[in-house]
Parts: structure tokens; sequence; C-alpha cells
């Protein structure tokens, strides 16, 4: 750590002394640079860090074959190596931001040097008072630093830079409670569970909030609801882990692919359940499942091919009906739709959504007079 | 957009890598006297109309979210990337060998520069810095695009995702293939032009592959939470550059006409080139 401490010395005094000119790359370490690039966007790794390493040997100047091989080491988790690199990008180029926000990172989040990492991220953002990320950084090193109030004013700067930041919001939460601003707190911890309903962190730090203004019943649902989230992310880890060790296991990829898909993340879910159907091709839950997860990701053709295999299965089920019905509608072929709504209200008539989605299709498919009659028949059941 | 000849001759380029003083100073010549087009011709730019489009995207990757409406004022976009052939001009009168904006070469498919502006002019210029991409198009009398100006010319006002329509392998007058993006069995380079029915809505070519492009601006992940709704610059400051349109090198999702990539601006790439952009005055109006 002292080792390094000096490098990094020596490298912000080189940094001041020996700041580069407009570049004129080396022509060899130019196109090592362009081979390293290449590689890394098609996943060689090694070939791509062979690549630069070789470059900026040639040509020190090169920030961005710094940067690269900086974020490459990191990946590696040998940071050390990584903060040389960027530290060495900063230096060829002495504005690159992108280089000081990923030092900052690698300070402040794997070496655990507050400090350093906070004059970094100061720079960083000296140079681009817009850059969320570095904003955010810089937040959360004030806030271990318990400089509080410059923590809340640094993450609220970067929300407003990126309302969609959830590490902003979830430490900006905590720099609340820390305060014992319970309402601002709730307020913050609130948001950030609408951008993102399963960050079982937050649901906890809600109900923390709320059960020290005293609001004991809303405090208790976010805490059972933080259980629940926690037990579903336990399970998905250890699932995660089961099917890699048993992966001809058709019941864990259901299992996998359900909690996969309850927390939308439709693609792992369409990968688990398409490895679970292939397992058990005659499961009808599977198709059910996948056809749901087409849908939301708008793969409306991929939808209907599956519920159309549940319903060679079971025909006579009438939400299956419907649901190949939606597909339709949404694959634009209407008559179809009518066809598949119409078995869903002749095998439940006592329904009502299956005749709105009837009287839709019948609306989009230019017959207005059905639709009308279908609608009136909907009014009809729900006003009972 | 040919420098040599004013319409259809791509494939014209002075046998020379070091060129005598006295042809220098004849090509010079015609240049002041405007034999040679300094500034493009208009039927190499197309024209796109004054008006808003919806520039991002909800359904993709964080850094083009939040789709927002922009208006634009009229400018004028190249048809295709800068080619070989046209550097090459900007290249011999900014020093030759000897100039700063010299592009690198990466000899094998790539070529070596200059030879490769003869023996492949009309394919794009690549291996050029953001830097030497401005200062060619301030040569021309021209700008880049800013990243507003050139996601309209490829997707139009109604948000295509690529340019010519929403689905990718969409076949449209017997061809399947729109751009030249990465396969499984590999892509290359590729001559401007290559793909007719890739063409955008304002009828540029290459927008979606080939080389990614550089556009004016600084790069920026979340510049789009808080940019402004009329002709927007971009961020004031950064430290890379924005590229867009994707690559020979990149599979089909990299040439979405919202997909944004940043790429420091000092070193050029064997998969990035650029296309030049100029304003329309005075501005006509489309709505």
């Amino acid at each position: 750590m002292r080792q390094f401490k000096y490098t990094f010395t020596l490298f912000i005094f080189l940094h001041t002394s020996l700041a580069v000119a407009a570049p004129q790359y080396h022509p060899e370490a130019a196109r090592l640079y362009d081979a390293g690039v290449r590689a890394l966007t098609h996943g060689e790794q090694e070939k791509a860090q062979a690549a630069l390493e070789k470059a900026v040997e040639l040509d020190g100047s090169i920030a961005d074959a710094h940067c690269i091989l900086g974020v490459i080491y990191k990946g590696a988790e040998k940071i050390h190596a990584a903060a040389e690199a960027f530290q060495r990008a900063t230096i060829a180029d002495e504005n690159y931001i992108e280089a000081y926000y990923e030092l900052g990172d690698v300070l402040l989040i794997h070496l655990g040097d507050t400090a350093q990492a906070t004059q970094v991220l100061q720079k960083a953002v000296a140079i681009d008072a817009d850059h969320a990320r570095a904003r955010t950084l810089l937040g959360i090193a004030y806030f271990r630093d318990n400089l509080t109030d410059a923590a809340i004013n640094e993450l609220q700067h970067a929300i407003k830079l990126d309302p969609t930041s959830q590490i902003a919001r979830y430490t900006l939460g905590t720099a609340f409670l820390q305060q014992e601003a319970w309402q601002s707190a709730i307020d913050t911890f609130r948001k950030l569970i609408e951008i993102d309903p399963f960050h079982a962190k937050a649901h906890f730090s809600l109900g923390t909030a709320y059960r020290r203004m005293g609001e004991i019943e809303v405090a208790q649902k976010s805490l059972q609801r933080f259980e629940v989230l926690s037990v579903e992310a336990e399970q998905l880890t250890h699932l995660k882990r089961f099917v890699q060790q048993n992966p001809t296991n058709p019941e864990a990829w259901y299992r996998l692919g359900r909690i996969q898909l309850k927390r939308q993340l439709w693609r792992e879910a369409t990968q688990s359940l398409e490895r679970y159907v292939t397992l058990a091709p005659q499961e009808t839950r599977g198709y059910e499942a996948l056809g749901y997860v087409h849908f939301q990701q708008q793969n409306y053709k991929q939808a209907a091919a599956m519920y159309q295999k549940v319903i060679q299965q079971k025909p006579n089920v009438a939400t299956y009906r419907n649901s190949l019905g939606g597909a339709y509608l949404m694959l634009e072929q209407y008559p179809k739709a009518i066809e598949q709504y119409q078995t869903a209200i002749h095998l439940k008539p006592s329904e009502p959504r299956f005749y709105l989605n009837l009287s839709k299709a019948y609306e989009l498919a230019g017959a207005q007079a059905e639709a009308e009659k279908i609608y009136k028949e909907y009014e009809r059941l729900t006003s009972k | 957009m040919s420098v040599l000849h004013q319409s259809e001759n791509k494939t014209t380029v002075p046998t020379v890598q070091r060129i005598c003083p006295c042809t220098k100073f004849l090509i010079l010549l015609f240049i002041i006297a405007g034999f040679l087009p300094h500034a493009s011709p208009e039927s190499d730019l197309c024209l796109i109309p004054a008006g808003t489009f919806t520039m991002g995207s909800d359904d993709d990757l964080p850094n083009e979210a939040p789709a927002h409406k922009v208006y634009l004022d009229a400018y004028y976009i190249g048809k295709t990337e800068v080619t070989n052939a046209e550097y090459y001009l900007f290249w011999l009168e900014s020093g030759g060998t000897d100039s700063e904006h010299t592009p690198i070469s990466y000899e094998g498919e790539f070529g070596t520069w200059p030879e490769i502006a003869k023996t492949k002019p009309n394919y794009p210029v690549i291996g050029v810095s953001w830097h030497a991409a401005t200062a060619y198009a301030a040569w021309r009398g021209m700008r880049l695009p800013t990243e507003a100006e050139w996601e309209k010319a490829a997707r139009g006002t109604t948000a295509r995702r690529w340019p010519w329509g929403n689905t990718f392998t969409q076949r449209i007058k017997d061809a399947t293939h729109h751009a030249n993006v990465w396969k499984q069995s590999g892509a290359h380079l590729k001559p401007v032009g290559t793909y007719p029915t890739g063409i955008s809505p304002y009828g540029a070519h290459d927008m979606a592959g080939n080389v990614w492009e550089w556009v004016a601006d600084w790069y920026s992940e979340n510049f789009y939470h808080h940019s402004p709704d009329r002709n927007p610059k971009g961020p004031v400051v950064g430290s890379r550059r924005v590229v867009r349109g994707g690559s020979w090198l990149n599979p089909e999702t990299f040439a979405r006409g919202s997909t944004r990539f940043g790429q420091h601006p000092a070193i050029g790439t064997s998969f990035i080139g650029f296309r030049l952009a100029k304003d329309a005055t005075p501005p006509p109006h489309e709505n």
C-alpha cells in the first residue's frame, strides 16, 4: 500500500510536469491499439490485453490504451495494476475524465482509500461538473468520511443529472437516515423503489425510516417485503449455482426461470425457461411461462408459438386462449385473435375481460357494430 | 462527395504519394479557381428539413434514455461517409507525409496510407482522429454533424430502429441485407453506398454499419436527462467524442439509429470514419 501511494504521488508529479501536447502516435503503437480494441470488441480479452500492453510500451501517450487496460485489469481484479493504468491515462490526457472516474472508483471501492479517491474525484468533477457517476462516487466518498452534508449535496446534484441512478438514491437515503431526516429518507427510498421494486435494501431502509417515524404498520410491510426479496435473492443465487452443477435438472431451471420472470429479468428468464422446455417438452407450464416472457419482451410471434403449444396440450383452458388471442392482437392478426377470444368466452362465459378483449379485437378489425355489442356485454358483467 | 469530380467519379486519385511542387501548385490553383469543388456540391448532401423528431430510446441501453423530442433547424448531411479519395487531397494540402492528419496505416486488408487512396478510393477513410475529421470538414467549408443531426438523418421523424425500418432482416426490393455489420462469418470494410436498400429516410447511405462515425458532440451517458430540446450541441466538456452508427466490427444491435458510444478523440481506429454536415440557409420547414 505504501509503495502504491509512493507511485501515485510520483504520477501526480509527472502529471503536472509532463502534460502531453497534441499527440502524433507511434505507428505500430496505433496499430496495436486498434488490434487491442478490436479484440476486446469480440471478447478476446487476453489478446486485447497483450496488444494494448505492447502499444503503451511503444508509446505511452495513448491515453485510451492505458484506460482500456485499466478496465481490463480491474475486471481481472488486478486492482493496483488497474490504478496505475488509470493514472497513466490521466498523465497522457490530463482532461481524461473517465480515467479520473475509474481511478476514483478503484481507490474508493477496491482499495478503500477515501482520501486519495476524494482528491481524484474532485478533479473529475472540477473538469466536468455534469459527470453524474463521478459526482455519485464523490458523494459516497464524502459519506464515508462522515461529511454528510457534503455527501447529500453531491448526491442530490448527481440525481438531478441522472434521475435513474440507484446507487446515488440509495446512498442519499442512507445519508438522510444518518441525519435522522426521516421524511427525506422515506421520500428517497420510495422513489428508489419506484425505479427498482426489487431493491431489497431500499425496502429495509424504508421500513427503518417508517419505524423511526412511528408508522409501525407501514414499517412492517416494508420489512416483510425486504424479507421476501432477500429470500428470493438467496434462492436465485442458490438456483444459479445449482443449475451450473446440475444442468439437466428441469425443475431447477423452471424454478429459476419463474423467479427471473417475477423479477422481470426477461432475458435471463427466457434462457432458463428455454432450457426447461428442452428438458421437459411435455410440460405445459414451461411454454406458458415462456409465452408470457416473450409477450413482455414484445416478441409476439414467439409468444404466439408458445401459447399454441400450450393449447395443443390443453385446448380447453380459457386463459390460454385469451393469451394466444392477445399475441395475435399484437401481431395485428385480428381474425385469429377474434377466434381465440370467442373460444375463451365459450369456455368461460362469466369472465368479463375476455369480452373486453374481444370487443377491442373487433374494433381493430373494423367491425364497429360487433365491438359495441360485445362491449355492452362486458359492461353488463362488470356492473353486477 | 468527390472532391475530384463533381459527381460520379470517386475512383480517380492522382498517382502521387510525394506530390511534386508544380502539381501541388496546380491542384491548389484549381481549387482556388473552383475547378475542383472545395465545398461539396449539394447533390452529394441530403437536405434534412427543419422540424421535430424523437431522439433516443426508452427500450434499449440506458445511455439512450429517455426518448425525447428535439427540434432541429434545417441542415445538410453527407450522403455517404467521407472516402479515401476525398480525404486524399486534404491530406496532400495539409502536408502529405508530414501531415498531422495522416490516417493510421493498418496494413493487411485495410491497406496502407496513402496507397489505399489509390487502390480503394471509394472506401470510407479510417484511422483518422476526431481532430483530423474536424480539420477535414473545416477544409471543405463544412463541419461534423451534431449527435442530434446524425440521429435525425438516420431515423427520420418516425423513430426507426434502423434507417430502413424496424426490422433488421426486413426484405426490401429483394434484398435482405441493408448494412455492413458483423456476422458469424465475420465482416470487412466495404465501399460507401454498397447497400442501396439500407438508405435512411432522407437518402443517406451506411448510417447503419460499415464504420462508426465521429460526430461533433462530447459524449455524456446521461446527457439526455438534461439536454436542450432545440438544436442541442452536446455537453460543454468531456473526454470522449460521440461515435454513431456501428461498424463492420459490431453486430446489428450496435447499428441502431439511437445507439451511442464514446471514443477518445485523439486516435483513429479501423472502424471509425465520419461524414460531413452543414447548415441549410434559409431553413425550409418540414412540419
